[in-house]
């Protein structure tokens, strides 16, 4: 009898920890009939998550703009660069396992490639009609849909600096080698090889070459080169995201300008069609193009939509001026082969 | 009579057969958990005339890789082998009133190693590294802007990795001084030997088979490390075999083939250590050591060694520590330093911050539910390796593959696992039982030892006395020998939930989005350079492991890590 109890303990405990642990996998969601019946479907499940390679300070303003306007749904984002998500992206549609519902990224040559493999769905929301939008400039094939854009700067850290940078050319001083600049590591990310490419030619001959016989550090990502800079673990870098006037105003010893010729890429985003929540996916597909989305998710970045407030860099551009990548310069191979090229020179 | 005979027999063979079934069934589940990853990987590596290794055998780079991965092991080895055997002396020389000192050469394991990291980096970074700009207070470096030490560079993950390995070297070189007699140094002293003469002339060479197999154990460890290489060496760009694994899973779309081929020669490695180890374990067990009445191990009054111990303890502990504590209650990581600005606010976003929490829940959660069927699985394996002589076959089988997780680096499973386990049959990519999978994988050579060890001590009368009552095995294992293990099995819940608490490498691997556990969430805010975050973030770390550690203390007793 004792026995018969202890086994039937194990038992219950073994089948605790696996209720616990939660096997996960969602029913099957449909995307409902019209707006009116999206939204009441949206708001019943509940949740929507999204992906994206924007700053994190922006996606959490984006959580805030949209668990205000839809407080039955619960935002959770995941920020990473197109190296940590392209492939979870992959996978989550490789195996129907969905765990994202909207996915942003730059990588103009992935975009290419997606719309051969279904990964997208089109997008439904009456926003994307809404004439300040644009649909015919915005929207590729109705599913990738342009969200916000950035462009590169320089900056620098303002006590290591206080002369700072006037042109690229600045970055490349004697005193600021041996490690005081900070660049982006373009491995698995597309667009910062395009970026490479681009000041290659625009900030000054063979400038690339030449920013690697300074012996840059190098960072992962443009988020990662502006908390350097606000630490002075970097004096200065001619490749910041304006996200670094986000560290400003929270009081880093940071300041940032966009050059003559500056590189700027756009975010596009797309509704998964692995998504667990398809309508509440819509709903937030369609928030992301509303003033109020753009003020969140375009804050010290490019809005989509003209006038908005925190957003703009002191320029009248809006994100569909900024074009996107080349996808055929932006295959995997030719990718590959100029990281290959870049680690030779940079990590050599 | 003539009847009742026959029919024993045949009693006796379904039990024989219904033990042979269920030991083999277990030991192809393990085969299936264990081996398969890495066997569908390896023949990945194969396939489309060995792609795999065309693409990552044929990077320009692959030459220096190799170099830095075998450098980085053999020069850590050598700073861990020598720290190591010093730490084992000096604790064997501890005076009796600060004996609780032994503790402090193994808690480097205990510390998240993610921690342990970050921390370092806080302190010597070239330019607000901590300690770096109280260096260039000194008169002979106060021209400098930045350094003078560079954590990034390869020497000081190499410093740190040896750092890290120094405790894995310390627990087989202590284990072995134990078992020197005091009457070899006694004898040795009043020859005329010094102290330092002692050391070298009798004590190493009696410690040689400890260091050889701590050296072995600690130089597989060394060609595995990830932590370090992947945290630190990106600046620099350090590339090491298992941050190449990594970073073609981090490809779009993932290059499993070349991941494999990046991990075949650890694997390689691996499995030779392995199976050197029982060849040689098996020669050992037919000597037996000391066991005479009149052994008594070595003791001492040495208040250098206590300096020495502590020394370390500050070094390799306290210090990477007070660098992420400082950094976590600063608004921005900066050389500059003041008590104004130390604040709360790091925490405080810690916890609204998403995922962060969650990543708690799913640390915890999964390392129990792991450890919960470690246990009973590591309970069968133990009982047929120790119990089932006559299942020769088998029981050496069983033998191998729990063996194996300690021979392969934990970022090998984590690439074996995410590739497995988002095909069919079993998609469970995005779940939390992928992680608990890979947990019970990485830790059931300690479930399967620690309870091992535990049943040769006991003996085989309790189980024959069961087994002559008339219970069955399962009655036997359930009312005779689990209660009997329990302290055994209580020391090996609690060492596998602190191991896994702090998981890292697999987890990298195998996590999702949005199922993630603490390691993985820190990575990514390191990433995103979100210093003080990550700050806040490995003191949360350190705190749920110490939590760990004193609820092992509680119900293992206060010497649980001795059973590492």
């Amino acid at each position: 009898m004792t026995s018969k109890r202890l086994a039937a303990a194990v038992a219950g405990g073994l089948f605790a920890v696996a209720a616990l642990a939660g096997c996960g996998g969602s029913d099957d969601a449909e995307l409902a009939g019209s707006w009116d019946e999206i939204l009441e479907a949206a708001n019943e499940e509940g949740e929507v998550v999204i992906y994206g390679t924007v700053a994190p300070d922006n996606l959490e303003l984006l959580k805030q703009a949209f668990e205000k306007e839809y407080p039955e749904i619960e935002l959770t984002y995941v920020r990473g660069t197109d190296a940590d998500i392209l492939p979870k992206v992959e996978i989550e549609n490789q195996t129907g396992q969905g765990t994202a519902d909207i996915h942003m990224t730059t990588d103009a040559g992935w975009i290419d490639r997606s719309l051969d493999a279904e990964y997208s769905v089109e997008v439904v929301g009456p926003s994307f009609d809404e004439e300040a939008y644009d649909r015919d400039a915005s929207i590729i094939e109705d599913k990738w849909f342009v969200t916000s854009a950035t462009v590169f700067g320089l900056a620098w850290n303002t006590e290591k600096l206080p002369e700072g940078l006037a042109d690229p050319e600045d970055a490349l001083a004697s005193e600021l080698a041996g490690g005081k600049v900070g660049v982006t590591n373009p491995a698995g990310i597309p667009t910062y090889v395009d970026m490479y490419r681009k000041i290659d030619v625009d900030f000054g001959e063979n400038y690339v070459e030449r920013l690697a016989e300074i012996q840059p550090r190098v960072y992962d990502s443009a988020v990662a080169i502006g908390q350097a800079l606000a630490s002075g673990e970097i004096w200065a870098t001619p490749m910041s995201s304006s996200t670094v006037l986000t560290e400003k105003a929270n009081g880093a010893p940071v300041e940032f300008v966009v050059p003559e010729k500056p590189f700027g890429v756009p975010w596009y985003s797309h509704v998964l069609s692995s998504s667990p929540h398809p309508n509440a996916a819509q709903v937030l597909a369609d928030f992301l193009v509303t003033p109020e989305g753009q003020a969140a998710i375009s804050h010290d970045f490019i809005a989509c939509l003209p006038d908005i407030e925190g957003t703009g860099l002191g320029t009248d551009l809006q994100a569909q001026d900024v074009p996107l990548g080349d996808a055929d310069e932006l295959s995997s191979d030719a990718v590959q082969a100029y990281q290959d090229e870049w680690e030779q020179a940079f990590l050599g | 009579m003539a009847m009742t005979r026959p029919l024993a027999m045949l009693g006796v063979d379904l039990q024989r057969w219904r033990s042979r079934l269920f030991y083999g069934a277990l030991v192809v589940a393990l085969g299936y958990l264990i081996v398969m990853p890495v066997w569908r990987l390896q023949t990945l590596a194969f396939e489309n005339d060995a792609a795999g290794y065309e693409s990552q055998f044929g990077r320009p780079d692959i030459g220096e890789t190799l170099r830095t991965t075998v450098g980085l092991a053999i020069a850590s080895l050598v700073i861990a082998m020598v720290l190591g055997t010093l730490l084992a002396y000096a604790t064997s020389r501890l005076p009796r009133r600060v004996g609780f000192l032994r503790i402090i050469p193994v808690l480097p394991i205990v510390m998240p190693s993610v921690a342990n990291v970050v921390g370092w980096a806080f302190l010597l970074s070239p330019g607000p590294g901590y300690l770096n700009a109280l260096m260039r207070q000194l008169p002979w470096w106060d021209h400098l802007d930045s350094g003078p030490v560079n954590v990034y560079s390869s020497t000081w993950i190499i410093i740190i990795t040896g750092f890290g390995l120094t405790s894995f070297v310390y627990l087989f070189v202590s284990a072995g001084m134990q078992n020197i007699s005091s009457e070899h140094l006694e004898a040795a002293q009043s020859s005329g030997s010094s102290q330092l003469g002692v050391f070298f002339k009798v004590v190493l060479p009696l410690l040689r088979p400890s260091l050889v197999y701590g050296g072995g154990v600690a130089l597989l460890l060394g060609l595995g490390q990830f932590t370090g290489p992947l945290l630190l060496g990106q600046n620099e760009g350090m590339k090491v075999l298992t941050t190449e694994m990594y970073r073609r899973t981090s490809e779009s779309p993932v290059n499993y083939a070349a991941a494999a081929a990046a991990a075949s020669p650890l694997v390689i490695v691996g499995i030779l250590v392995v199976l050197s180890q029982r060849f040689l374990l098996g020669n050992q067990a037919r000597f037996v050591t000391h066991g005479g009445k009149s052994f008594a191990p070595a003791g001492g009054r040495s208040y250098w060694a206590a300096f020495f111990v502590g020394l370390y303890g500050f070094v390799a502990l306290v210090l990477p520590l007070l660098g992420v504590l400082i950094v976590s209650l600063s608004p921005y990581w900066s050389e500059n330093l003041s008590w104004d600005l130390f604040t709360l606010q790091n925490y405080r976003e810690m916890v609204r911050t998403p995922g962060v929490m969650e990543s708690v829940s799913t640390s915890v959660v999964t390392s129990l539910a792991a450890v919960a069927i470690c246990v009973p699985v590591g309970l069968a394996v133990a009982t047929l390796v120790v119990r089932n002589r006559h299942l020769t076959v088998v029981r050496t089988i069983a033998d191998v593959i729990t063996a194996l997780p300690l021979g392969l680096p934990a970022v090998i499973f984590g690439v074996g696992f995410l590739l497995t386990y988002t095909q069919p049959p079993f998609i469970l990519y995005g779940t939390k039982w992928v992680i608990i999978l890979v947990y019970i994988v990485l830790m059931i050579p300690f479930a399967t030892r620690m309870q091992m060890t535990a049943l040769i001590s006991m003996g085989n009368t309790y189980s024959e006395a069961s087994a002559v009552s008339g219970a069955s095995p399962l009655v036997t294992s359930l009312r005779v020998t689990l209660p009997m293990l329990k302290p055994a099995v209580l020391s090996a819940v609690a060492l596998m939930f602190i191991l896994l608490t702090h998981e890292f490498a697999a987890s990298l691997m195998v996590r999702s989005a949005t199922t993630q556990v603490m390691g993985t969430v820190l990575y990514d805010h390191w990433s995103n350079g979100s210093y003080t975050l990550v700050a806040a973030m490995a003191i949360l770390m350190s705190a749920v492991t110490a939590a760990g550690v004193m609820v092992a203390m509680l119900v293992g007793g206060r010497n649980v890590l001795d059973n590492l």
